[in-house]
């Protein structure tokens, strides 16, 4: 598969360190080192994701974004050091899907870069098959009937426990539940202290579905009430 | 002032009060009444009052000597008739005068042979009077006045009955009556008089064992009569000096001996003027400092600035010259009334004409000049309202400026002043929001320009990690690179939050949460780290929810650092504790570990950068602390550290709230 990713930075050192990560997974990059440039290269039409830092002489990155969004349609992640909840609504709404902060963990900047492409191109017509019943959140889609969870379109492989919480928690997207709650929706007992057990298949969980287990960004944790996945 | 005590205590006590003092004065003067009506004859037998034998009192001494002597001269008087009445049995009696027995309603009475039922008798030989009681003589205690010499020789005998019986339908013959007598006057010294002092005794006495409840009582009264208005009680004044001149004639006719001639109704008065004094002093007493407050002249003027403040200055002044004009109007009144009068006596002689001339043209001049001040005073006054307004917009960070005054307004000064100060206020405003400004982008600008050489450090680690044919040694380097470059993000990003706290520029979303809950799962987070640390963790949390306001993300961020430096600078295999403790509307988290080190003495451990070691050799940034403690105060709660020796404790305190998180959040 050599798919075309183009990387837009200022700086050279980082453009080609990812350049080298990422042509190690196999991928061709495309080199372009202000908005400008970046903007001539997206008309490759063999082009198939960007990677883009906002912060860039000439033309930013999010401006870059904006008029790219225009011509095409293929996958944008954000580099930013920019690293406030703010900013990342901001780069989301201007028509990134995915936002990283630096310094980003290079192994992790290659998940994402797959989990984007494997979207992008295998789950493209996911919409055309979304009946069935399956609920879709983000890079999550889960099939109540066949209780089976896809993340970016590949199914993970879930011990029953595991599965009966994300079953809970799939079908109340957004809403928080306390331990105590999962605990008697899952093992069907009552249950004294059960912080530790859930919060154990919690982890669990999050290694298996989640980029970067640290910093979820689907089953999070709202400290001080309970446990959700957060709607995306 | 306790007015809503329900208690009924302070009522008991006063009415206990009143009660007993008033009876006390209805004694006393009841004693006095009797003493002065007395003073002359007794009208009450004071030592017959506790009679047990009736023939021990006064009372029947005076009767029998009454007796003797009506018997004596009747029996002397050869015509007389018997003044007795035979027939009543409670007195025998045989009367002779020489050898003839004169009148008798029983034979021969000897001391010793006294018929069944009497006890008493009393001779008369003519000489002297014997008596004897109980079969002994007892002249010398019962002394009986001697009847008037006679002629005649006469002598009398009389016995008594030791128990009176019978009625005789002569009333003033009958030792019955006598007894009834003597029963009424013991009823009505002890109902009336001795019943209602003890009472009053007794009373006034419980309301001074209950002197606490009595002063509330009096507390209350003083905040109700408080609540009266000082002119109606000015006027009570009036009725209440009628009342006293009324108890001070009761008074004096009762020293003067005339208290009979007065009605029962009359008296009432001298209790009421005593109580309601009692009231005026105990107002004053209580209420002494705002006596006035609460008067119907105070009330209307309080109404008037209210009315006055609720309008602009500019109105208030306007209003107050009307009134000022309204005042001087009786004048100007009188002067326009006197025109008439000058007119008809224009051509009089006199001074009178001319005063009034004077006086009138002294009004025309006041209304004149009333007139232009006015003007001048409207003009002050909306140059006024402009300022005031001016200030209040200025106050309200409306610094918009306005055109300067006229030379002549009264304000031209102190509107320059104010100009003044509107510039250098918004100079500073201006200042101080750039200087926020540029400390937010100088930490976003050094934030960034740090975090990007670390991206690339950071990338060319992974990629030499990444090469293969990388001597042992070299590995190694790699890796301890790579280390503390991860450590570095760490700390950019630490540092970075410590800053925007600081500036006052950290988001938080606050919001209702479970501390307990929060801090169970944060140890359930942390697992892994505890059990690797060798360390045990004794939390002792409670098991109902503590809900305090805070962000739940950042509170997590305190206890993850404050329990992570707990794992890291223990005392291996020591116990580090973990308590929450809600003590009135305060829930407290404290970690408590021992120092593996010595804990400097006198170094403020929340400052940046400062650690328990000097020599920054191990993990830390240095910041867990600072960062700790800016979260906690941001979210609104108090942290607090202490070390006492070797024990280090860290407490994080947040106020509890009412607050719950909406339902359908947690179903």
């Amino acid at each position: 598969m050599n798919e075309c990713i183009l990387v837009v930075d200022d700086d050279k050192e980082i453009v080609k360190a990812i350049a080298i990560l990422l042509e190690k997974e196999g991928y061709r990059v495309l080199k372009a080192y202000n908005g400008m440039e970046a903007l001539d290269c997206a008309l490759d039409p063999t082009l198939r994701l960007i990677i883009i830092d906002v912060m860039m002489p000439q033309l930013d990155g999010l401006s870059a974004v904006m008029k790219i969004r225009e011509k095409r349609n293929l996958p944008i992640i954000v580099l930013s050091a920019k690293s406030e909840d703010s900013d990342k609504v901001l780069g989301l709404s201007m028509g990134a899907d995915d936002y990283v902060t630096k310094p980003f963990n290079p192994q992790e900047l290659v998940a994402r870069v797959r989990s984007q492409l494997r979207r992008y191109t295998q789950l493209g017509d996911v919409n055309a098959q979304g009946q069935g019943g399956e609920i879709i959140n983000g890079r999550l889609c889960y099939k109540p009937e066949e209780r089976v969870l896809l993340v970016d379109g590949e199914p993970v492989k879930l011990t029953a426990t595991e599965l009966k919480i994300v079953d809970l928690l799939m079908r109340n997207l957004g809403r928080i539940f306390p331990a105590e709650e999962i605990y008697r929706r899952v093992w069907n007992e009552e249950a004294y202290a059960t912080e530790n057990t859930v919060m154990v298949h919690i982890r669990r969980i999050r290694e298996k579905i989640e980029l970067n287990p640290k910093e979820p960004e689907y089953l999070k944790v709202v400290w001080g009430i309970g446990y959700k996945i957060e709607k995306h | 002032m306790d007015t809503k005590s329900k208690s009924i205590k302070p009522a008991v006590a006063f009415t206990a009060f009143v009660l007993g003092i008033s009876l006390l004065i209805y004694t006393a003067a009841a004693v006095v009444i009797i003493a002065v009506a007395s003073a002359g004859s007794a009208v009450i037998p004071w030592k017959d009052v506790f009679w047990t034998d009736y023939q021990t009192t006064d009372s029947f001494r005076s009767y029998l000597s009454d007796r003797l002597s009506v018997l004596v001269r009747s029996a002397a008087d050869p015509e007389g008739a018997d003044p007795m009445t035979p027939e009543d049995t409670n007195l025998l009696y045989v009367v002779t005068a020489g050898d003839a027995v004169r009148f008798a309603n029983t034979d021969e009475l000897r001391p010793n042979q006294l018929p069944e039922g009497y006890n008493f008798l009393l001779t008369y030989d003519g000489e002297s009077v014997r008596v004897y009681k109980d079969g002994r003589e007892i002249s010398d205690s019962f002394q009986v006045a001697l009847p008037a010499k006679t002629d005649a020789d006469v002598s009398v005998s009389l016995a008594a009955a030791e128990h009176p019986t019978g009625y005789s339908y002569d009333g003033y013959s009958s030792f019955s009556y006598l007894l009834d007598d003597l029963r009424q006057i013991r009823a009505f010294v002890i109902w009336l008089l001795i019943v209602p002092a003890l009472a009053g005794i007794a009373l006034t006495a419980w309301s001074i064992v209950w002197h606490r409840y009595k002063v509330r009582a009096d507390q209350a009264i003083a905040w109700f009569t408080g609540r009266v208005w000082l002119e109606f009680k000015l006027l009570l004044l009036i009725p209440f000096l009628w009342m006293c001149a009324l108890a001070f004639m009761c008074c004096l006719a009762v020293v003067t001996n005339q208290a009979l001639t007065y009605g029962v109704l009359r008296y009432a008065s001298v209790p009421m003027a005593l109580w309601w004094f009692y009231l005026y002093v105990n107002d004053i007493r209580y209420n002494f400092g705002h006596i006035t407050a609460r008067s119907l002249c105070a009330g209307l003027a309080g109404l008037l600035r209210r009315q006055l403040l609720r309008r602009p200055a500019a109105q208030r002044t306007e209003r107050r010259m009307i009134w000022q004009f309204a005042a001087c109007l009786p004048f100007f009144l009188f002067c326009a009334l006197s025109v008439p009068y000058l007119l008809n006596h224009w051509f009089a002689y006199g001074i009178r004409p001319i005063l009034l001339l004077l006086i009138c043209a002294a009004g025309v001049a006041l209304i004149a000049l009333q007139v232009w001040l006015m003007k001048e005073n409207k003009q002050s006054a909306a140059e006024l309202d402009d300022l005031l307004g001016r200030i209040e917009a200025a106050g309200a960070g409306r610094l918009e400026g306005a055109p300067p005054l006229p030379e002549e307004s009264d304000f031209h000064d102190a509107a320059e002043q104010l100009s003044h100060m509107e510039a250098g206020l918004r100079t500073a405003l201006d200042e101080r929001m750039r200087s926020e400004r540029m400390k937010v982008e100088l930490i976003t600008n050094v934030s960034h320009d740090l975090k990007t050489p670390l991206t690339s450090i950071i990338s060319y680690a992974e990629l030499l990690k990444q090469e293969d044919d990388l001597p042992e040694a070299a590995r190694d380097y790699v890796h301890i690179l790579s280390d503390k470059a991860k450590r570095l993000q760490t700390m950019v990003q630490d540092v970075f939050e410590v800053s925007k706290a600081t500036t006052g520029n950290l988001r938080v979303d606050v919001k209702p949460l479970d501390f307990a809950k929060l801090l169970r799962q944060t140890l359930a987070d942390m697992e892994e780290a505890i059990a690797d640390s060798g360390l045990s963790l004794k939390p002792r949390l409670p098991d109902a929810p503590v809900w305090i306001a805070a962000d739940g993300d950042r509170l997590y961020r305190v206890f993850q650092n404050l329990i992570g430096n707990a794992l890291k600078y223990s005392l291996p295999g020591s116990r580090v504790y973990l308590d929450l403790t809600v003590e009135g509307l305060q829930a407290t988290a404290m970690v408590r570990n021992t120092s593996r080190e010595e804990l400097p003495d006198g170094v403020d451990l929340t400052e940046r950068f400062v650690r328990g070691d000097e020599s920054r050799t191990d993990g830390g940034s240095g910041l867990g602390l600072s960062i700790a403690r800016t979260f906690t105060e941001a979210c609104g709660g108090a942290f607090s550290v202490q070390t006492q020796a070797d024990l280090f404790t860290a407490a994080v305190s947040f106020p509890l709230t009412m607050e719950r998180p909406p339902q359908e959040e947690t179903i």
